[in-house]
C-alpha cells in the first residue's frame, strides 16, 4: 500500500485539501473578494447551498439511510409486522361479523361507522404505543456507544441529525399505516366511510406520528436512562393527547368541531370533515391541525438540537431563535382559531396563551438552575443578558424566558386580530401576569442554583419549590376560606392563590396585581439568589487560589477543620505537607 | 498546520488543561505522553472540536476551532479511544454512513471506501459485520473511518489500547504511512516505547501542563544532558567511585554494589578514555564500560511524579 492508493481523485473540499492548495484555494477566495461577486452570483450561491443543505437533510439524510438499513435488518421486524396485521385482522373480523348479520340498513351503517371508529382507535393507540419507544431510545442508543461524538465531529448540524431520526421512524410508521389499508378499505367498500375521511385520517394519524417522535427524540436528547426516556416520552405523550382533546371539547361547539381534535390521533376522524371559519371562508380543520402540528415538531426539534448543540456555538442561537418565532407563529395560528369562546365573556384567548406558556415549566430548570459547580463553570454570569438569551449562559434564561412570553402574546394578539378583529384588552394585563410568575419561577430556579453544589440536585430543588408554591398555599387557603368566608360569599382567600387568575372565572386586573406581585418576590429572591452566588463563588476563587480546603457550601471539611483552629503560619505548614491531598 | 494556542480547559475548580501551546506542521507524528487523567483527551477533545475551550484555541489550516468548528471538523478524523461501532451494521455500510455525514459525494463514495479498506488491510471484510470483527480490525475500520474524507489532522486518542503485538506493529505501519503522506497525526498514548519507534515529535503532559514538547531526540537529550555510564569491575567498586568522582567530567559516581559503578558524565571521547586509564593506573581490574542510552521512558520518569487531575 503505498500513499498515492489513498489519494483521492481530487480534494473533497477546499478545507480539505493539502497545503498547496490550500494556498491556491486562498489566493482565489481573495482574487474573489476583490472583484466582489454580483447580487446574482450570491443570490445564485445561497440558492445553491440551500439546495444542498435541503438535498443532504431530506432526501440522503445519512442518519435515516443509516436507521432505516438497521430497522429492516433481519426477521424481527418481519414477525413484528406480521403480528401487527394479524392482530387488525382478527379486530376487523369481529366486527365484520358483528355487521353482517343485522338487516336493517340504518342499524347497519352505524355499526360500519363503528368499526371505522375501532379501526382509527387501534391505529392511534399502535402509533402511540410504538412512535415514542422507537424515538425515545433513538439518541440515547448513541449517547451509550458514545457514537454521538463521532457523529458530531463530522460536519453535520444537529438539526439534520435529529430530521434523520425522525424520517427513520417516520417510515417505519408509514408502513404500519399502509399495512393497515386493506382494513379500513373495508369500512369505504362497506359504507361506513367515505375514501377522503379516511386519507385525510390517515395524513393526521402520521403527522401525529412525527409529533409523538419529535416528542421522543427531545427526551431522548435531553435524559441519559432509557427507562427515564421512556418514562417521560409516554408522559408527554399522555399529557399531549389529554391537552388537545380538552382543547378541542373547550373551543369547539356543537356543530363546529375544533382544529384540535385534528391534533389527538384519538379523535382526529372527527377533524376529518370539518371546518373552521376564517374571514368567512372555511378551512379544513385538517390544514390548520397540520400547520399547527408542524409549528410544534419544529419547537420541540429546536429544543432537542439545542440540548445536542454545545453553548455559544452559532448553530444553539439559530435553533434558539427559530424556536422563539415558532412559538410566536403557534400562538397565533391557535388564537386565530380560537374565535368561537366557550363561554360568553371570557378571556379566551388570553388563558389560551397563559395555556401554551404551561411547558415552560419543563424549560425553566434547563435555562436557570446549574448548581454552583455549573454557575461556576460559566463564570459569574450575571443575571440579565440580552445576548445570553440565544447563546444559553445563566444570565440569558430571563431574556429567553421573557423573549417566549413576548412572542407568545405578540402572536396572539395577531391571531386575534385575524379572529376578531381587535386585541382582547386582557391580553396585555395577563401578559404582565405570565411575566410575574415565570419570573418567580426562574427566581425559584436561581435560588436553588445558589444554593446547592451538583446540578441535578439544584434542578430537583427548583422543581421541589414550584410545586410548593403553586400547591402548598392551598390548604392555608382552604382554611381561611372555612374561617374567613364560611366558605360562602366572595372567597376572597382563593384569590391569593397564584393560579386564581386562570381558575373559572378569570378576573384580567387580578392577573395584573398578582403578575406585579410575584414579579417583586422573584426579584428578591433572585437579587438575594444572585448576591449568594457572587459571595459563594468568590469564597471559592479565594480557597482555590490559596489551596485551602473549603467546601462548595462555606465550611472546612472535618478532616481539615483543625488546621482552621491553628495560627496561619502552622496552617501553611500543614499545607504543605498535605501535598496533592490539600488542593 | 495546526498551532495550538494558550488551549485551557477547566472544570469547575479542576483546571484539567492549563495554558498547553504548540505547533505541527504536515507530516508531523506528534506522541502525546501522559499518565491516565493528565488531560491528553481533554486537549484532543477540543481540538475536535467535541469541547469548548475555557480560554485560548487551535488553529488548523488558518480555521479556528472556535469560530468555524464545521469547517475544523471537515479537516479532522478523530479516532477516541472507545470504538462507537452500530450493531447490525456492516462494514461497508459503517464505511458508507461516515462518508455520507462527510459529504463525500455519492458517486465517489465506492472507490473512497475501497481505498480505505484497502489501506486498513480490511478488503475481504467488506460485507462482515462490525461485531464480528476482532478488537485490531474494529480498531482498523476506526481508522478506516476517520479516513474517509481525506482529513489532514489525525487525532489518534490511545489507538493502540487492548491490542495484542501484532495488531499494534500493523497500526504503527499504518500511521508511520500516513505521516508520510503528509498528514498532520497526533497520537496520544502511555505506551511509550512504541511511541518512541514512530512519533518525531513528542510532547509530555502532566495535570493539564506540557512539561515538555519537541523532536524526541531533542526531549531526551534536554532533560538527560550527562550520559549514564556503567563501570563493570572484579571488586572494590566503592573505592573506583571516589576516584572516579573527583575526575573530570565526571557529575556523579556512585558504586552500585562491590563490582559496578554508575555515573554522570558529560565529558568527551577523551575525558572517557582518561577514566579507564586512571582506574588501570590505579590498579582496579576492569571488566569493561558501557553506556545506559536514555530513553522516552527515563525521561518521561524524571519529569513526572505520577499525579493526576
Amino acid at each position: 500500500m503505498n500513499e498515492e492508493q489513498f489519494r483521492f481523485e481530487e480534494p473533497a473540499s477546499d478545507v480539505s485539501a493539502g497545503p498547496k492548495e490550500e494556498l491556491a484555494a486562498e489566493h482565489q477566495s481573495n482574487a474573489s473578494e476583490a472583484a466582489e461577486p454580483s447580487m446574482a452570483s450570491k443570490w445564485k450561491e445561497a440558492t445553491a447551498r440551500w439546495a444542498k443543505e435541503s438535498s443532504l437533510t431530506y432526501l440522503s439524510n445519512p442518519a435515516a439511510r443509516r436507521d432505516f438499513v438497521v430497522q429492516f435488518r433481519g426477521n424481527r421486524s418481519a414477525w413484528l409486522f406480521g403480528i401487527y396485521v394479524l392482530a387488525l385482522g382478527v379486530v376487523s373480523l369481529f366486527e365484520y361479523y358483528k355487521i353482517s348479520g343485522i338487516i336493517d340498513p340504518m342499524w347497519q351503517r352505524r355499526e360500519m361507522e363503528t368499526f371505522e371508529e375501532v379501526l382509527f382507535v387501534s391505529l392511534a393507540l399502535i402509533i402511540s404505543l410504538v412512535t415514542p419507544a422507537l424515538s425515545a431510545t433513538a439518541i440515547l442508543a448513541e449517547k451509550q456507544r458514545k457514537s454521538i461524538d463521532l457523529v458530531f465531529v463530522a460536519p453535520i448540524r444537529p438539526r439534520t441529525y435529529l430530521i434523520g431520526k425522525i424520517l427513520a421512524s417516520y417510515r417505519y410508521t408509514w408502513i404500519l399505516l399502509a399495512l393497515s389499508l386493506p382494513f379500513t378499505a373495508m369500512s369505504v367498500i362497506m359504507g361506513g366511510a367515505s375514501w377522503g375521511d379516511i386519507i385525510t385520517a390517515y395524513f393526521l394519524l402520521s403527522l401525529q406520528g412525527v409529533i409523538f417522535t419529535s416528542i421522543g427524540l427531545y427526551f431522548s436528547s435531553m435524559v441519559e436512562k432509557v427507562f427515564s426516556a421512556l418514562i417521560y416520552t409516554y408522559a408527554a405523550v399522555i399529557a399531549y393527547c389529554y391537552a388537545t382533546l380538552l382543547l378541542g371539547v373547550l373551543t369547539g361547539t356543537g356543530t363546529l368541531n375544533s382544529f384540535w381534535f385534528g391534533l389527538n390521533p384519538f379523535s382526529l376522524l372527527q377533524a376529518a370533515g370539518s371546518f373552521t371559519n376564517v374571514f368567512g371562508v372555511p378551512i379544513p380543520n385538517f390544514a390548520i391541525a397540520t400547520a399547527v402540528g408542524l409549528l410544534m415538531i419544529r419547537i420541540v426539534l429546536g429544543a432537542a438540537g439545542n440540548l445536542l448543540t454545545a453553548p455559544s456555538r452559532p448553530e444553539r442561537a439559530r435553533l434558539r431563535g427559530t424556536a422563539i418565532l415558532s412559538f410566536g407563529a403557534l400562538a397565533a395560528a391557535v388564537a386565530s382559531q380560537t374565535a368561537i369562546p366557550a363561554y360568553e365573556g371570557s378571556n379566551v384567548l388570553s388563558l389560551a396563551m397563559c395555556l401554551l406558556l404551561a411547558p415552560l415549566v419543563l424549560v425553566v430548570p434547563f435555562q436557570a438552575c446549574y448548581g454552583l459547580d455549573g454557575e461556576t463553570a460559566n463564570k459569574p454570569n450575571g443575571m440579565f443578558k440580552l445576548k445570553g438569551a440565544l447563546t444559553g449562559t445563566p444570565a440569558g434564561a430571563l431574556p429567553f424566558i421573557y423573549s417566549i412570553i413576548g412572542a407568545g402574546a405578540a402572536g396572539t394578539a395577531i391571531g386575534a386580530l385575524i379572529s376578531q378583529g381587535s386585541v382582547p384588552s386582557s391580553l396585555p394585563l395577563y401578559t404582565v401576569y405570565m411575566v410575574g410568575v415565570w419570573t418567580f419561577v426562574w427566581s425559584l430556579a436561581r435560588f436553588a442554583s445558589s444554593f446547592l453544589q451538583g446540578l441535578k440536585a439544584s434542578r430537583a430543588l427548583q422543581f421541589l419549590l414550584t410545586a410548593g408554591a403553586v400547591g402548598l398555599p392551598i390548604p392555608i387557603l382552604m382554611w381561611m376560606d372555612n374561617e374567613v368566608g364560611g366558605g360562602m360569599g366572595p372567597r376572597f382567600p382563593w384569590s391569593l392563590s397564584m393560579l386564581s387568575p386562570l381558575m373559572s372565572s378569570p378576573q384580567a386586573q387580578l392577573a395584573f396585581v398578582h403578575g406585579l406581585v410575584w414579579l417583586a418576590v422573584g426579584g428578591l429572591i433572585a437579587w438575594w439568589s444572585e448576591t449568594n452566588l457572587a459571595k459563594r463563588m468568590n469564597r471559592r476563587k479565594v480557597a482555590k487560589m490559596s489551596s485551602q480546603p473549603v467546601l462548595a457550601g462555606g465550611t472546612m471539611s472535618p478532616l481539615f477543620e483543625q488546621f482552621g483552629k491553628r495560627s496561619p503560619k502552622a496552617r501553611g505548614k500543614n499545607r504543605d505537607n498535605l501535598g496533592d491531598l490539600g488542593s | 498546520m495546526l498551532d495550538v494556542c494558550h488551549l485551557r480547559k477547566e472544570y469547575n475548580d479542576l483546571e484539567a488543561v492549563k495554558d498547553i501551546s504548540f505547533s505541527l506542521g504536515p507530516g508531523d507524528i506528534f506522541g502525546f505522553i501522559g499518565s491516565n487523567g493528565a488531560g491528553k483527551t481533554t486537549t484532543i477533545r477540543m481540538i475536535a472540536t467535541l469541547l469548548e475551550p475555557t480560554a485560548g484555541t487551535a488553529v488548523l489550516n488558518g480555521v479556528d476551532v472556535r469560530e468555524d468548528p464545521m469547517a475544523i471538523r471537515r479537516m479532522l478524523g478523530y479516532m477516541p479511544d472507545f470504538f462507537g461501532l452500530y450493531d447490525d451494521v456492516k462494514v461497508y455500510e459503517y464505511l458508507d454512513f461516515f462518508a455520507s455525514l462527510y459529504e463525500v459525494p455519492a458517486r465517489r463514495r465506492p472507490g473512497v471506501i475501497h481505498d480505505c479498506l484497502t489501506m486498513t488491510n480490511l478488503s475481504g471484510k467488506r460485507d462482515a459485520f462490525v461485531q464480528s470483527l476482532s478488537r485490531g480490525m474494529q480498531q482498523r475500520l476506526c481508522l478506516a473511518r476517520c479516513l474517509v474524507h481525506d482529513p489532514s489532522l489525525l487525532l489518534l486518542d490511545e489507538p493502540a489500547s487492548g491490542l495484542d503485538p501484532r495488531a499494534r506493529a500493523e497500526l504503527k505501519e499504518l500511521i508511520l504511512e500516513l505521516g508520510k503522506s503528509g498528514k498532520i497525526i497526533i497520537v496520544s498514548s502511555h505506551i511509550l516505547p512504541e511511541l518512541a519507534d514512530f512519533c518525531n515529535t513528542v510532547g509530555i503532559i502532566e495535570k493539564g501542563e506540557l512539561l515538555a514538547f519537541g523532536p524526541v531526540d531533542e526531549v531526551v537529550r534536554n532533560h538527560r544532558p550527562a550520559r549514564i555510564l556503567e563501570i563493570k569491575l572484579i571488586d572494590r567498586a566503592p573505592g573506583a567511585a571516589r576516584l572516579l568522582a573527583k575526575m573530570t567530567g565526571v557529575l556523579d559516581a556512585q558504586a552500585a554494589g562491590e563490582d559496578e559503578v554508575r555515573m554522570d558524565f558529560n565529558g568527551d571521547l577523551q575525558a572517557q578514555a582518561e577514566l579507564v586509564r586512571a582506574l588501570v593506573a590505579d590498579g582496579y581490574q576492569m571488566l569493561g564500560l558501557k553506556e545506559d542510552h536514555a530513553d522516552l521512558e527515563d525521561v518521561f520518569l524524571k519529569l513526572t511524579k505520577g499525579a493526576v487531575n
